[in-house]
C-alpha cells in the first residue's frame, strides 16, 4: 500500500479551555477519500481546519510528505499550501462579491505560479471553468449572478486550479437542493479519478458520505468513535452513535417506527462520569462499566476500529435488526 | 368538507426594473381538515413564495392576485388587523431558521406566553403555566429551565421544538412548515419530524411541510403537490408519487432520493442543468429544457394541470409517464 500522503497523529485542538478535537489520528493516502460524519458541535470542520492549519493546534502532528505542518518553518508552510486546498459550505459566502470569477480563479495563480504569463494564466482559467461545467465566457461575471450550484462550481474550479495533492470539503452540498447535490458530488469524484487528489470530506449526509468514500471516520464530541471502510461502516456500525445517524435517515418507502433511544435523546443530562464514554447519556447499549471507563478504539473487524466496550453485540445486534425488517 | 385552507389561481409577483417578476403562477392547492400536505420543489420553485402570501407575509412591494380561502373565508388581501385574528393561532407557520424566527432579547417563556395573553385573553400568570405545558408536549428536556432561556442558549433542534411548542399554543388548524429542518443534523431531523407526527394525531390539525426533499415529505404527507417554476406540475396521494409518479420532473426528483437500503451507484443521481430562476418568460413547459422526455409541443405549448386516472392525480404534462 502507497504511503499515507496525510498523516494526523494524536491531534488536540482546544478553544480555551474546550477541547474541540481531541486525540485524533488517521492517516488519508493519494487518491482516497475519507469521509468524516458527525453532528454539529462535534468538531468535524474544526478538525478539518487544524489539518490545514486554518486554525492553531494545541498538540499533536500533521505530516504532509515529510514536513510536519505544526512545526515546520513558515515559508515550507507556505510552499505546501498549494498542495492543501479547501471548498466550504456556503458557496456565495466563500467567494469575494466584488472579485470577477475570472480573477478569483487566477488568484492561487498569481500566488503559487508567479512565472506564469497572463495569457496562460487566462487559458488555466478557462479550462478550469470549462472542465467544472461553466462556459469559459463567464469568467468576467460577478458570484451573484450564479446559482448556489454554479457558485459550488466556482468553488472547486478554484481549489482545484492548482492541481492539490489533498482537497478538504467541508459540507459542500448541503446548502444545495438534493436534486442538484448529484452533480457536484460527481463532479468532484470525476476530479478526483482525472487528478489522483486525496480527499477529506466532511459531511453530515449519510448517503453522500457513503457514496464518495473509501473509508469513514465518525467523531461524536471531538473524539473518532468509529473507523471503517465505508461498505463495512455501513453494513455493520459497530458503534451506537454511528447506528443513531443511520436510523436518523428518512426512509422514504414506509413509515417510521419510533425512534431509538440515541436518537432521541438530545440532552447530554446523564453527565459521564470523569472518565466515562462521552456517548454514555444516549446510549442505548451502557453498562456500569460505560459509566467509570471511556472506550478506546478497539478491533471490530478488518480495518474496523470502535470506540466501544460492547462493540460486538452493537453490530451483532444491527445485523439481526436489518435482517428483521428486510423480512418484513 | 370545506377545506381548511384554499388556493385558487394564485399568483405572486414581485417588481424588478425589468417588469414584473412571477415567482408563483395560477396555482391552486387545497387541504382538507387532518390532513398532511408536502409541498416539494426546487429553490425558486414558488413553494415558499405560494404560503408566505397565504399567511400575508410577503415582502413590500410584492403583489399577489387570486383567492385564499381559510375555513371558507378569504384571507387574500385581508387587513393585518384581520390576519391577526387567525394568524399565530388558528394558522401558524414555522421558518427554516428558528434563531431568526425568536426574539434574540426576550426569554423563551416570555415569548410562549406573549401568544396566548394576545390571542387568547390569558393573564400571564395562566400563560406562563400553559407555555411550560406547550414545551413539556414538544418533549422540551428540562422545560422548566428552558422558560428562562434566551434563544441563543438553546441548540438548533430546542429552538425549532420552542418554534413548534409556540405555533401549536391555541391549537391551530393548520401548521405551515417551511423546510422546518433544513438547518439540522439527521438524528435532530428525525426527532422534529416525530414531533410534528405526534402533534398532529394528538390535535388533528392539517400540515402543510415545505421541503426540496421528496424523501422527507414522504415520511409524513398524505398527498405530494409537486411544484416547478412557480406552478404546481403534479399532486397525488403520497403512495401515487412515490408509486406511480407520471410528471417526468416528479420521477426524476424520486430518483434523487437517497435510499441507503439502495446498493451503491457508480454515479450519485441528479437533476441536469438547474432550475429556471423566478420570473422568466414562459413559452411552453418550464421544465422542457431538462426534461428527458421532451418532444416539439413541450417547447410551444404549456401543458394544463389535468386529471390523470383518478381524480385526485393530477399533472401537467403533456407526454406523461404510464401511471
Amino acid at each position: 500500500m502507497s504511503e499515507p500522503l496525510l498523516s494526523v497523529k494524536n491531534l488536540v485542538v482546544h478553544f480555551g479551555a474546550f477541547p474541540a478535537v481531541q486525540d485524533v489520528t488517521f492517516d488519508l493516502r493519494p487518491g482516497e477519500t475519507l469521509g468524516l460524519v458527525g453532528e454539529s458541535g462535534s468538531g468535524k470542520s474544526t478538525l478539518a481546519r487544524a489539518v490545514l492549519r486554518l486554525i492553531p493546534a494545541t498538540s499533536g502532528s500533521i505530516f504532509v510528505g515529510g514536513d510536519n505542518l505544526l512545526s515546520c518553518r513558515p515559508a515550507d508552510l507556505r510552499r505546501r499550501r498549494r498542495d492543501l486546498q479547501m471548498v466550504f459550505q456556503d458557496p456565495l459566502a466563500s467567494l469575494n462579491p466584488r472579485m470577477s470569477v475570472g480573477a478569483a480563479l487566477a488568484e492561487p495563480l498569481k500566488i503559487h505560479e508567479p512565472t506564469l504569463s497572463a495569457p496562460l494564466r487566462a487559458a488555466r482559467v478557462a479550462e478550469m471553468l470549462e472542465r467544472v461545467g461553466l462556459s469559459p465566457g463567464m469568467a468576467d461575471r460577478h458570484p451573484h449572478e450564479f446559482s448556489g450550484g454554479q457558485c459550488q462550481r466556482i468553488g472547486i474550479a478554484r481549489a482545484m486550479i492548482l492541481r492539490p495533492k489533498l482537497l478538504v470539503c467541508d459540507e459542500p452540498v448541503s446548502s444545495l437542493d438534493v436534486s442538484i447535490q448529484g452533480q457536484i458530488v460527481n463532479l468532484l469524484v470525476d476530479l478526483q479519478k482525472e487528478l489522483g487528489t486525496a480527499m477529506l470530506f466532511i459531511s453530515h449526509n449519510l448517503a453522500v458520505i457513503r457514496h464518495l468514500s473509501h473509508r469513514v471516520l465518525v467523531i461524536y464530541r471531538g473524539r473518532l468513535v468509529e473507523v471503517a471502510d465505508c461498505d463495512e461502516l455501513f453494513a455493520a456500525p459497530a458503534h451506537p452513535y454511528t447506528q443513531a445517524l443511520l436510523a436518523a435517515v428518512p426512509d422514504p418507502t414506509r413509515v417510521p417506527e419510533p425512534l431509538p433511544i440515541a436518537a432521541v435523546d438530545e440532552t447530554p443530562a446523564a453527565a459521564p462520569h470523569e472518565g466515562g464514554c462521552a456517548f454514555l447519556g444516549r446510549c442505548a447499549f451502557a453498562q456500569d462499566q460505560c459509566r467509570m471507563i471511556a472506550p478506546p478504539l478497539d478491533e471490530v473487524g478488518v480495518r474496523h476500529v470502535a470506540a466501544c466496550h460492547r462493540r460486538r453485540e452493537v453490530v451483532y445486534s444491527w445485523r439481526h435488526e436489518t435482517r428483521n425488517t428486510r423480512s418484513r | 368538507m370545506t377545506p381548511t385552507l384554499d388556493i385558487e389561481n394564485l399568483s405572486v409577483h414581485f417588481p424588478h426594473r425589468d417588469g414584473a417578476i412571477a415567482a408563483v403562477r395560477e396555482a391552486s392547492l387545497a387541504v382538507l381538515p387532518a390532513e398532511c400536505v408536502g409541498i416539494v420543489g426546487e429553490s425558486g420553485s414558488g413553494k415558499t413564495q405560494t404560503f408566505m402570501a397565504a399567511m400575508g407575509l410577503l415582502s413590500a412591494g410584492a403583489c399577489a392576485a387570486g383567492s385564499v380561502r381559510f375555513e371558507g373565508r378569504e384571507i387574500l388581501g385581508a387587513s393585518p388587523s384581520e390576519l391577526n385574528r387567525v394568524r399565530g393561532s388558528k394558522l401558524t407557520m414555522i421558518f427554516q431558521d428558528p434563531m431568526t424566527s425568536l426574539t434574540p432579547h426576550l426569554k423563551v417563556g416570555i415569548q410562549l406566553a406573549e401568544v396566548l395573553v394576545n390571542h387568547s385573553h390569558m393573564s400571564w400568570r395562566e400563560a406562563e403555566k400553559a407555555a411550560l405545558r406547550a414545551l413539556e408536549r414538544v418533549r422540551v428536556p428540562e422545560a422548566q429551565r428552558r422558560l428562562r432561556q434566551y434563544p441563543h442558549e438553546l441548540s438548533g433542534g430546542m429552538r425549532q421544538r420552542v418554534m413548534i411548542g409556540m405555533s401549536l399554543l391555541c391549537e391551530p388548524k393548520l401548521l405551515i412548515a417551511d423546510e422546518p429542518t433544513t438547518a439540522l443534523d439527521v438524528t435532530v431531523q428525525a426527532q422534529i419530524m416525530e414531533i410534528l407526527r405526534a402533534m398532529r394525531t394528538e390535535l388533528r390539525m392539517a400540515i402543510v411541510l415545505i421541503s426540496h426533499d421528496l424523501g422527507l415529505v414522504a415520511g409524513l404527507a398524505d398527498r405530494i403537490v409537486v411544484m416547478y417554476a412557480g406552478r404546481v406540475v403534479e399532486s397525488a396521494g403520497a403512495a401515487d408519487i412515490l408509486g406511480r409518479a407520471v410528471h417526468p420532473y416528479t420521477a426524476e426528483l424520486l430518483k434523487c432520493v437517497p435510499d441507503l437500503r439502495r446498493p451503491r451507484l457508480e454515479r450519485m443521481p441528479s437533476l441536469a442543468g438547474q432550475a429556471p430562476s423566478a420570473g422568466g418568460s414562459e413559452t411552453g413547459c418550464a421544465f422542457a429544457p431538462r426534461c428527458p422526455q421532451a418532444g416539439e409541443r413541450c417547447r410551444s405549448e404549456r401543458p394544463e394541470l389535468r386529471a390523470i386516472g383518478g381524480a385526485v392525480h393530477q399533472a401537467a404534462c403533456h407526454y406523461p409517464l404510464p401511471a
